[in-house]
């Protein structure tokens, strides 16, 4: 990884993938997100922001084109070292939380560190967990298991988790879309507050157009990139 | 792997009941055949080698199975009678030493044996409280015995009443227990010990009652004459056995044919045992069949029964194996969102494989160690369960 090297870098990605009888081809010939930068990646229902996201943080692998995390070429990795340079530099919060539910609330934002004992001692972890929820106003629920908690505090929780390691970036997969729209804004003002405290950078994948005012740049999918619909041959 | 096994820890306790009934199942699964072996091979070794001290039993024809566990292990039989006549030219003839058993009846359960004290000396048994037997209706009893029935040096012990509605059988005969033996490990620490005579009390055919001669109630006299005195029934024959009454107990009948249920033969030689067992056996009413041989009959036996329960334990194995499978399946599919949040979070595949298969490991793991507990019970209570078992 170089200092200078932006936190995603793209070049003439295309990915082909789709259910039986349909495929859909992504195509992004360019796409460079720098540090520091808070991004949302907007566009309608179905139109591959997921996969796109997957994509950038070498959950997928291309067809064909260049994707840098970091300044690493994640695209031509193995499936452990992508792996390895999400864990580090990545914290990833979903739509539907993702919470391990056997665990506690404080077992599930320590998880990061239970997946890799490098990125930090388990005192550390437990005290960045403690100061992480403690500004997610749920310091009071750690001992509770997924199954008790609220959807709000269920992804204030997997917010935590995310922001625990401190990751270069910060990638959101709609994590607003189970949520009304208070919900919503305060989990936006979470992450953005903790991302500017520790310099991460964020992408943010959202249809919901009334919280791009939070984020210093859109990118609109559609623009971006060129969707193409057909059958399977 | 530490963070994987971490988890698949944390699972196995969120779901703690699923764990512990999968737990048992493979407990049970292991558990089985390997507390089966351990028993048989206990109970085996310790038939063989009570066994293997006695070259010959004799008794009356009958099952050869049933004289060597009255012999050996004072269980009750429907085998008729060794007379003490036949015994005594028995244990008379040249090379051959024998000790009289008469186990036929019992005290609160416990088989009350009647010998004599050649079989004390030949068991090697020791009072570890109280004094030997001195007198008649005095009673040693075994160290598991005592502890069982919570009687001691000094207590009592009553007979138990074979036929308690029949007014013609014997009373219940309260034994005065003497001495506690010490613990042998072996059938004596369940059992009652008495002389002979006191035996044949319990049996009725001796008893003692107040002096004919000085009966005159008219209930209790059937007749009289200068030479004899016919009593009725109505006189009570006593039920214990004090330094005031004992005079008064007596047998009636000849000596020679009062009854033992077996007697061990010790012959001196190989030779001396074959001729002895082949006259005993020629007679019509005695058998003289060696312990060794019929208990390795019976192990044989037992064995057969045992590949019988491990072939039903393999069946049970198979069958929850295969419903532990499909358990696993559908676990794993239930889990796939958590190991797709794993994957997407960066976990290796070692530590997402590692979450699953891990807390099998767990549980295998604790189905061993369960089975291991029950096989170390089986060891512990082994003197337990051979006391139970014979």
């Amino acid at each position: 990884m170089t200092s200078d090297a932006p936190v995603i870098a793209v070049e003439g990605l295309r990915f082909r993938y789709g259910g039986a009888g349909e495929a859909f081809s992504l195509e992004v010939p360019e796409l460079t997100i720098g540090v520091g930068e808070h991004t949302a990646l907007i566009g309608p229902s179905g139109c591959g922001k997921t996969t796109l996201l997957r994509l950038l943080i070498g959950s997928l692998t291309p067809d064909t084109g260049e994707v840098c995390v970091l300044g690493e070429r994640v695209s031509l990795m193995g499936e452990g070292a992508r792996r390895r340079v999400r864990r580090r530099n990545i914290g990833m919060v979903f739509q539907g939380f993702a919470l391990l539910d056997y665990l506690t609330a404080h077992q599930n934002i320590t998880l990061p560190r239970r997946l890799d004992p490098s990125l930090m001692s388990a005192r550390d972890a437990d005290a960045r967990a403690r100061s992480l929820a403690e500004r997610a106003g749920i310091a009071g629920l750690l001992d509770r298991r997924p199954g008790r908690l609220s959807q709000g505090e269920r992804q204030r929780v997997a917010i935590c988790r995310a922001l625990l390691a401190s990751p270069a970036l910060i990638a959101c997969d709609e994590p607003t879309g189970n949520l009304d729209p208070a919900r919503s804004a305060g989990v936006v003002d979470l992450i953005m507050d903790e991302a500017e405290a520790i310099g991460s950078t964020v992408l943010f994948v959202t249809h919901d157009h009334g919280l791009l005012g939070r984020f210093g740049r859109v990118v609109e999918l559609d623009k971006l990139t060129t969707m193409a619909t057909g059958a399977v041959s | 792997m530490i963070g994987a096994l971490g988890l698949a820890i944390a699972h196995a306790r969120a779901n703690w009941g699923r764990s512990l009934v999968l737990c048992v199942c493979l407990g049970v699964v292991i558990g089985l055949p390997l507390v089966t072996r351990v028993i048989v091979a206990d109970f085996g070794a310790a038939m063989r080698s009570r066994a293997a001290t006695v070259p010959l039993v004799v008794g009356a024809k009958g099952s050869r199975f049933d004289l060597v566990f009255n012999a050996l292990h004072f269980r009750a039989s429907d085998l008729g009678p060794l007379s003490t006549g036949a015994f005594a030219e028995i244990d008379g003839e040249d090379g051959v030493f024998g000790v009289p058993i008469h186990a036929r009846y019992t005290a609160r359960g416990a088989p009350v044996v009647g010998s004599s004290f050649d079989y004390v000396e030949l068991r090697g048994l020791r009072v570890r409280e109280g004094r030997m037997l001195a007198a008649l209706g005095e009673a040693l009893i075994g160290s598991r015995a005592s502890a069982r029935l919570g009687v001691g040096a000094g207590g009592e012990i009553p007979t138990d009443q074979v036929r308690s509605y029949d007014i013609t059988a014997p009373p219940s005969l309260m034994l005065s227990v003497v001495g506690v033996l010490e613990p042998t490990g072996t059938p004596d620490d369940d059992a009652v010990f008495v002389d002979l005579e006191t035996s044949w009390v319990i049996e009725g055919i001796a008893h003692g009652h107040e002096a004919a001669a000085a009966v005159i109630d008219p209930g209790k006299l059937i007749g009289r004459s200068e030479e004899h005195v016919a009593l009725s029934g109505a006189v009570v024959e006593y039920q214990r056995i004090t330094d005031e009454n004992v005079a008064s107990f007596h047998i009636h009948g000849e000596r020679d044919d009062l009854p033992l249920s077996a007697a061990l033969l010790f012959p001196d030689s190989d030779k001396t045992r074959t001729i002895v067992a082949e006259r005993i056996n020629a007679t019509p009413d005695l058998q003289a069949v060696e312990p060794a041989v019929v208990i390795d009959d019976l192990i044989a036996f037992v064995v057969r029964l045992r590949t019988l329960i491990d072939a039903v334990a393999v069946a049970l194995g198979a069958v929850t194996l295969a419903l532990l499978g499909l358990i696993a399946i559908l676990s794993y599919r239930a889990r796939m969102e958590e190991m797709a949040t794993l994957r997407e979070i960066g976990a290796s595949v070692g530590v997402v494989r590692g979450v699953f298969w891990m807390e099998f490991g767990l549980l295998l793991a604790g189905g061993i160690v369960l089975a291991s507990i029950g096989a170390a019970m089986a060891m512990s209570f082994g003197d337990a369960l051979y006391g139970f078992v014979l």
